[in-house]
């Protein structure tokens, strides 16, 4: 019977499936074994196709599934967690808590970040479950959780969960038995209209804001708390929507949350926890943003690296980083060129949409300094990625992007 | 000689020493004074004792509201504003303080509130109250790890005060005088004992406090030689099996464990994204840094002995933060798509590149349907140009940023894309010490 490799885990980019492993190269499988691979991933298969034997390579195995964590993923899971929220004072309170979502996270065999979602901490997530359970919500409506968040906040209260892929569902049901409250987490297309009094969304786009706002209007009553995971460079946009909606900032909390960066040991910038109230307003958000309006929140965004690795950067890095991003980005590649000059490497790289990015390389300095213009926020994911697997290493740092607005004032200089 | 009258800077009034002068901050009144001549030094008094004979020009001063008659105080909106800058982390934990550090932190907060002056100009930027606390608490309660002797190499950031009022014994060892002054006022306040001491590291030591620590912590520039002198220094300071806390920028990091590990330092916990800071006009600073823990043993050995003076033109420089800016920059809602295409944004570039010396080569382009990519490198670096025609927009990138250059081509596209509407560059919105972002004509 033939199942992943243990330790091998597969992420789901908008044009490939990749397979990571901590010490075998990264295996791509054709978009199209989707369903295969949720198989894989779910233990579920009786036989796999040869198309996908012979792309996975070391990463399948002729061997029962594994049903626990990995133990090389779960420690590189607790270091981090240790190392970017390891001070929080109540850290020792909530260590129960924490060691049961690295384990959940370990298990996980599949992260679809197609959608603009992306993983986070453990850390991150126990601390938002904390922040969330405060509240005291009985009902709670969530999307696309790709953490266990709606796991941990079962315990107290009902969950309706939204999940984007048949794995996230099957995966989310699973964790909720093994916690035992599968009878208070349901996973749900849309949610029942009025029934909630905590929803929690993602700033993406401005037009994917509104339309998780408008869902999220939809589950909650007058009077709930709407919790909005705020990210730079969108936090502008979220609040003068939140403004125009006549939304109270009920509390703030800045960089609670950490994305790890898909398949990499790296943790990317912060979200801000944002609790917002939801007034009476029978009003809906309009989702539909043009791509004029889209850019003008957002046009460019300037993204660094630090602290790569000096032999990955010999002869021609910024090829093999612009090889990978043509397959994680989110368009197809239209045009690139690399240019050589004594003390660094220039790249301009654009997808058919004309979204794209120029990178400059300084090898002496072990620097990537990015910028996406027009800014397109699935590119940027896929190229810090990118840039991490192809130029990058464990101690390779990507410099936070943080929100300059803290319930819509401005507090960054 | 009359007796010095006592005068102090009004409330929500800053005195920051920048790279482009002394400035005068008016927190309350959102404004900026450029000060010279012989009034900083009164000033720069007036942050620190209060004291002056000077009555003359510190009337004035009073007429402009920036300062009172009195002895100084905590100052009411630097309190109020840096608790608010606090609460946007401290709300997350905050609930499950003790009481004890919960007043180590309001005596913190209140230690910072007095602080008048902040000089930008070497890098000086204060850590926020919150990160003080949790900087003691990496440390722990002495009710629950015992007290420690604890030396602060440097602490304008007050982190003493968080030390002192969780139960260490902590010696501060800084050359400036006003932090000197502050931390007396703070004994006084608060009832603490700091001992704070007048020290310049690069002198060699006083060698009773060698090995008569079990803690150092600091907050150094990033370059090799700070790095070199306070992990020396520290070495010397603690006794064998001492323990080191230092912040370190985050694309510094490969330097300071090259350097503890050349020292043998053993490496301790590494907590990232640790140090959050402020400025002078009471905003979250663009810096944020790690906080790394190094243990000593007997093997550990300074570079620059304790009784050795340190030689070094670099202490103040931040090698590894600076990136030269760059320009990006959006013109909006173009009235003019047809000259939006292919051939006219190069006449443009090549007017740009002839009227400014730009040095523009290794030229390339993408033409699409609605959207069009130009760029090339320049003498120093690059530029890049993006049009979208169906989105109306045209979007550049020059790095590194030149103010000639930039005018120049502003002006240009401006000329030939925007013949109606504002052409007056909106408010900076993501602006950052290293990206000038300038949006024009935005409906």
């Amino acid at each position: 019977m033939f199942n992943l490799r243990d330790g091998t885990s597969l992420v789901l980019w908008p044009r490939t499936i990749v397979a990571h492993h901590r010490e075998l190269a990264p295996a791509f499988i054709d978009r199209e074994l989707h369903a295969e691979m949720e198989g894989l991933a779910l233990g579920h298969l009786d036989s796999v196709s040869s198309k996908a034997k012979e792309q996975l390579g070391e990463h399948l195995v002729d061997a029962p599934a594994s049903s626990g964590a990995s133990p090389i993923g779960l420690k590189w899971l607790r270091d981090l967690d240790s190392r970017y929220l390891g001070w929080s004072p109540d850290r020792d309170r909530a260590q129960d808590e924490l060691e049961d979502l690295e384990s959940m996270q370990g298990r996980r065999r599949l992260v679809d970040v197609s959608d603009g979602i992306y993983p986070s901490l453990p850390a991150s997530t126990a601390q938002c479950a904390h922040l969330l359970a405060e509240l005291g919500a009985t009902q709670i409506y969530l999307e696309d959780d790709l953490d266990g968040l709606a796991v941990r906040l079962a315990v107290n209260s009902q969950i309706s969960v939204v999940a984007s892929t048949g794995y996230g569902r099957e995966f989310l049901l699973r964790e909720a038995a093994r916690a035992g409250v599968e009878a208070r987490l349901r996973v749900v297309e849309t949610p029942d209209v009025g029934t909630c009094d905590l929803a929690v969304v993602h700033t993406g786009t401005p037009g994917g804001l509104r339309a998780g706002l408008a869902r999220a209007w939809r589950a909650t009553r007058p009077g709930s708390t709407i919790a909005i995971l705020v990210r730079a460079p969108w936090d502008a946009d979220a609040y003068a929507l939140a403004q125009g909606l006549r939304m109270p900032v009920g509390a703030y909390h800045r960089d609670v949350v950490h994305w790890l960066v898909a398949g990499t040991g790296v943790v990317d910038g912060a979200c801000d926890l944002v609790l917002f109230g939801r007034p009476e307003s029978p009003d809906v958000p309009d989702s539909r943003v043009s791509l004029a309006k889209q850019r003008r929140a957002a046009p460019y965004l300037a993204r660094d690296l630090t602290g790569l690795v000096l032999e990955r950067l010999e002869g021609e890095p910024l090829t093999r980083f612009a090889d990978l991003l043509g397959r994680l980005a989110p368009g197809i590649e239209a045009s690139r060129a690399v240019i050589q000059r004594a003390d660094r490497e220039l790249l301009w790289w654009y997808d058919l949409s004309g979204a794209g990015l120029s990178a400059a390389l300084e090898p002496k300095l072990g620097r990537l300094a990015m910028t996406l213009m027009p800014y397109d926020a699935q590119l940027e994911y896929a190229a810090i990625c990118a840039a991490v697997q192809t130029l990058g290493g464990a101690d390779t740092r990507v410099r936070p992007i943080r929100t300059r607005c803290a319930s819509g004032e401005n507090v960054l200089a | 000689m009359p007796d010095p009258a006592t005068y102090h800077l009004c409330d929500g009034i800053v005195l920051a020493r920048r790279r482009g002068g002394n400035v005068v901050v008016d927190l309350q009144g959102g404004r900026e004074v450029k000060v010279e001549g012989e009034s900083w030094p009164v000033l720069e008094s007036l942050a620190g004792s209060g004291s002056i004979a000077e009555g003359g020009l510190c009337d004035r001063l009073c007429a402009d509201g920036i300062t009172a008659l009195g002895a100084a105080t905590v100052d009411g909106v630097l309190l109020a504003r840096l608790a608010h800058l606090d609460k946007l982390f401290l709300g997350t934990y905050e609930a499950h303080l003790s009481a004890r550090v919960r007043a180590a932190y309001d005596k913190t907060l209140r230690a910072h509130a007095r602080r008048k002056r902040i000089c930008d100009h070497v890098g000086e930027c204060p850590a926020l109250p919150e990160t003080c606390l949790r900087r003691a608490l990496t440390i722990g309660d002495a009710e629950r790890v015992g007290a420690q002797r604890i030396v602060c190499l440097g602490d304008d950031d007050f982190v003493a005060v968080a030390l002192a009022a969780l139960g260490h014994r902590v010696t501060v060892l800084d050359q400036d005088p006003l932090v000197l002054h502050q931390i007396a006022r703070i004994n006084e306040e608060f009832s603490l004992f700091i001992d704070a001491r007048e020290c310049d590291w690069r002198d060699p030591l006083d060698p009773e406090l060698c090995g008569a620590f079990d803690v150092f912590v600091t907050d150094p520039m990033a370059n090799a030689a700070s790095f070199e002198l306070v992990l020396s220094r520290g070495a010397a300071l603690v006794r064998p099996g001492g323990t080191g806390y230092v912040a370190v920028a985050q694309a510094s990091g490969q330097l300071f464990w090259r350097i503890t590990g050349e020292m043998s330092f053993a490496p301790g916990v590494e907590h990232a994204r640790f140090n959050r800071y402020y400025n002078s006009r009471l905003l979250l600073h663009q810096h944020e840094s790690d906080w790394l823990e190094v243990k000593t043993d007997s093997t550990t050995h300074p570079k620059c002995p304790a009784d050795a003076s340190f030689f070094s033109a670099d202490l103040y420089a931040e090698e590894f933060a600076a990136l030269p800016a760059k320009l990006l920059a959006l013109v909006d809602d173009i009235d003019t798509v047809e000259r939006a295409m292919p051939l006219y944004l190069s006449w443009l570039l090549e007017h740009v590149d002839r009227r400014s010396g730009l040095g523009l080569s290794d030229q390339g382009s993408h033409a699409a349907d609605n959207w069009t990519a130009l760029w090339g490198t320049t003498t120093s670096g690059y530029l890049t140009l993006h049009a979208d025609r169906e989105c109306r927009q045209i979007m550049a990138e020059l790095f590194p940023f030149e103010a000639k250059v930039d005018q120049l081509l502003l002006a240009s596209i401006l000329a030939a894309h925007k013949s109606q509407g504002d052409t007056r560059p909106e408010p900076q919105i993501n602006a950052s010490e290293e990206v000038f972002d300038l949006r024009y004509g935005t409906p």
